[in-house]
């Protein structure tokens, strides 16, 4: 900001240098050309303000007097001379009061300018923040998110363990009669070579058996290494056949104890699906013997039926249907809550799970109670999209 | 083989397992040491078959779908069958293996077993079917020799084995004393006892009513 003062001198210093201007011009010119004092006087109106700019006006018109309205050099006027001078000075007026007005304008334009920008920017750091608290409460959330996936990954592998516990005589039984089957045929293997007149087709034999044996043996730990293996859930495309076959390996004895005709019916040329194998045992094997158990205390005679169809063009069905007691009109709705269970020792986290894990491959998961007795659980899986 | 008398009908091992590759298994293995086995895969199976005239031991697995083999154990005993049976286990039960053992089995097995286990106990098994068999054959002699007497001769040994004196014998069936000795002899030829301790023991095997005293 300029002082009061200086804004008086650069006032009175274009109106100078207009009158030099016009002095140095005129004796050139056949009229009075007076337009360099009005210019000054814009410029004076515009630099100083509405004070200055009256000023330079008042400058002005003094000059003009003086110099260019007869009687040349004094600042006595004849009357006729009056129209000419008051048309300058209302000129000059209008020049000066325009300019000042204009300069008004423009300044308080800047200032609102520059009060917008102040706001603006105070806004941008506003907004910034709030960006910044956004992110972090995004980022939360996705750890929570993360966390509880995790938590719900372990808990499906707990109860997988613990399923696995509820059948764990049946399974190392499974493993044990082949391992008893490979132990007998050594044993019988090195009698038939040992003897007088060794008989190398019936050691050949034994030796066959026991490599069939000991696949046997080693497939079922495969099958129970990867259930209880802790691993993250791991999507490919698999036949459903292949998976439930393998899932049955670890019930059949288990079937058999509870004197249950366990039967597959597996459907031919069914789309493969997109899933996690190990995943999709546990529901298997959840529903598989939750029907086992569901029939221990029936008198008839017990069945367990597995299958799979094609339900539309692109979704396969697996039904495990039983002939136990089926379920109660009341528990239906009840049957896949968590902690909901009519076993003795239940956790009632099986069925829960198992319906967690479906709709986690897009599938539906459901139960009826089958019109003749028994129950029939089946879940539908989407077919991979890539034929 | 060790303690097979010349004209034995051969030994017959029954294998009654639901897992057919222990079945197979055990079946190789007796017959590489040259025995007979036969294998079921069920305890009814086992008990539709016909039964032999020979030595034999049954080797049974405990846990079996349907009926289980402690099941067999006690249907056989009642059916009178008595055979000699060696357990096969998949893991070992300690009250089911006591109660096993107290019905007369020879051993319990646990899977996976070493073969020579096997063998001793199925050589145990018959050895004890054999004996069983020499007494019951001993039995169905001394029985035939019983039916051989007249039944005035059997009051007699009865009497004899009862400890009665020849006097209060013959007074008892109104008979005379040199009568009464004359079927007593004609007992302990038949009877082919050398003594009367001896005719006392024939009497006790053959179960007769005096013997109870």
């Amino acid at each position: 900001m300029r002082t009061s003062a200086l804004r008086w001198v650069w006032t009175a210093l274009p109106v100078g240098a207009a009158l030099g201007l016009v002095l140095l011009l005129q004796p050139y010119l056949p009229y009075p050309f007076l337009f360099p004092l009005l210019a000054a006087v814009v410029v004076g109106g515009w630099f100083g303000g509405p004070g200055p700019g009256l000023f330079a006006v008042v400058l002005s018109t003094l000059a003009v007097d003086y110099f260019f309205i007869p009687p040349l050099r004094a600042f006595s006027i004849y009357v006729d001379s009056i129209p000419y001078l008051a048309t300058f000075v209302v000129s000059a007026l209008l020049a000066a009061w325009l300019s000042a007005a204009r300069r008004k304008a423009e300044a308080s334009l800047r200032l609102a300018r520059d009060q917008l920008e102040a706001r603006v920017e105070e806004r941008t750091v506003e907004l910034h923040g709030a960006n910044q608290a956004l992110r972090a409460e995004i980022a939360e959330r996705m750890r929570a998110e993360e966390g509880l996936r995790k938590t719900r990954a372990e808990l499906e592998h707990v109860t997988r363990v613990l399923t696995m516990g509820e059948i764990v005589a049946s399974i190392a039984h499974e493993i044990n009669q082949p391992l008893a089957g490979v132990v007998t045929n050594a044993g019988a293997c090195l009698r038939w070579l040992d003897g007088e007149a060794p008989n190398l087709d019936e050691a050949r034999d034994a030796a066959r058996r026991i490599v069939r044996d000991g696949t046997r043996a080693g497939d079922v730990i495969t099958q129970l290494r990867g259930l209880l293996k802790k691993t993250e859930p791991e999507k490919a495309r698999l036949d459903v056949n292949h998976v439930i076959e393998d899932a049955i390996t670890l019930v059949q004895r288990e079937a058999r104890t509870h004197e249950v005709s366990l039967a597959f019916e597996p459907a031919a040329g069914l789309p493969a699906v997109t899933a996690d194998r190990i995943q999709l045992q546990q529901v298997v094997l959840n529903l598989a013997l939750n029907a086992i158990e569901a029939m221990s205390a029936s008198p008839g005679p017990r069945s367990l039926r597995i299958s799979t169809c094609r339900r539309e063009p692109d979704e396969v069905e697996v039904a495990v249907e039983d002939s136990g007691p089926g379920i109660a009109a009341a528990d239906l709705e009840r049957i896949f809550d968590a902690f909901f269970t009519t076993k003795a020792g239940g956790l009632g986290m099986g069925l829960s799970i198992s319906r967690s894990i479906v709709d986690g491959h897009g599938g539906r998961l459901r139960a009826i109670h089958l019109p003749g007795g028994g129950a029939r659980f089946s879940f539908t899986l989407p077919a991979s999209s890539a034929a | 083989m060790r303690g097979c008398s010349v004209g034995e009908p051969q030994p017959i091992v029954f294998v009654v397992d639901d897992d057919a590759s222990v079945r197979e298994a055990i079946s190789s293995l007796l017959r590489s040491v040259h025995l007979g086995v036969r294998t079921f895969g069920s305890t009814q199976e086992f008990l539709a078959s016909e039964r032999v005239e020979a030595p034999c031991c049954l080797v049974l697995d405990v846990r079996l779908p349907g009926s289980s083999g402690l099941e067999l154990q006690r249907e056989l005993r009642a059916r009178g069958v008595a055979i000699p049976i060696v357990f096969l286990t998949g893991y070992g039960d300690v009250p089911m293996t006591v109660r096993a053992m107290k019905e007369g089995a020879i051993e319990f097995l646990i899977k996976p077993f070493r073969d020579q286990d096997l063998l001793d106990a199925i050589q145990q098994g018959l050895e004890r079917s054999r004996s069983l068999r020499r007494q019951q054959a001993e039995l169905a002699e001394l029985r035939e020799r019983f039916d051989s007497l007249t039944p005035r001769e059997r009051q007699v040994m009865v009497e004899v084995v009862a400890g009665l004196p020849n006097k209060k014998i013959a007074a008892q069936l109104g008979t005379s004393e040199a009568t009464i000795k004359l079927h007593r002899g004609q007992v302990m030829q038949k009877m082919r006892a050398g003594s009367l301790a001896e005719l006392v023991r024939i009497a006790q095997r053959l179960a007769l009513p005096s013997a109870r005293s």
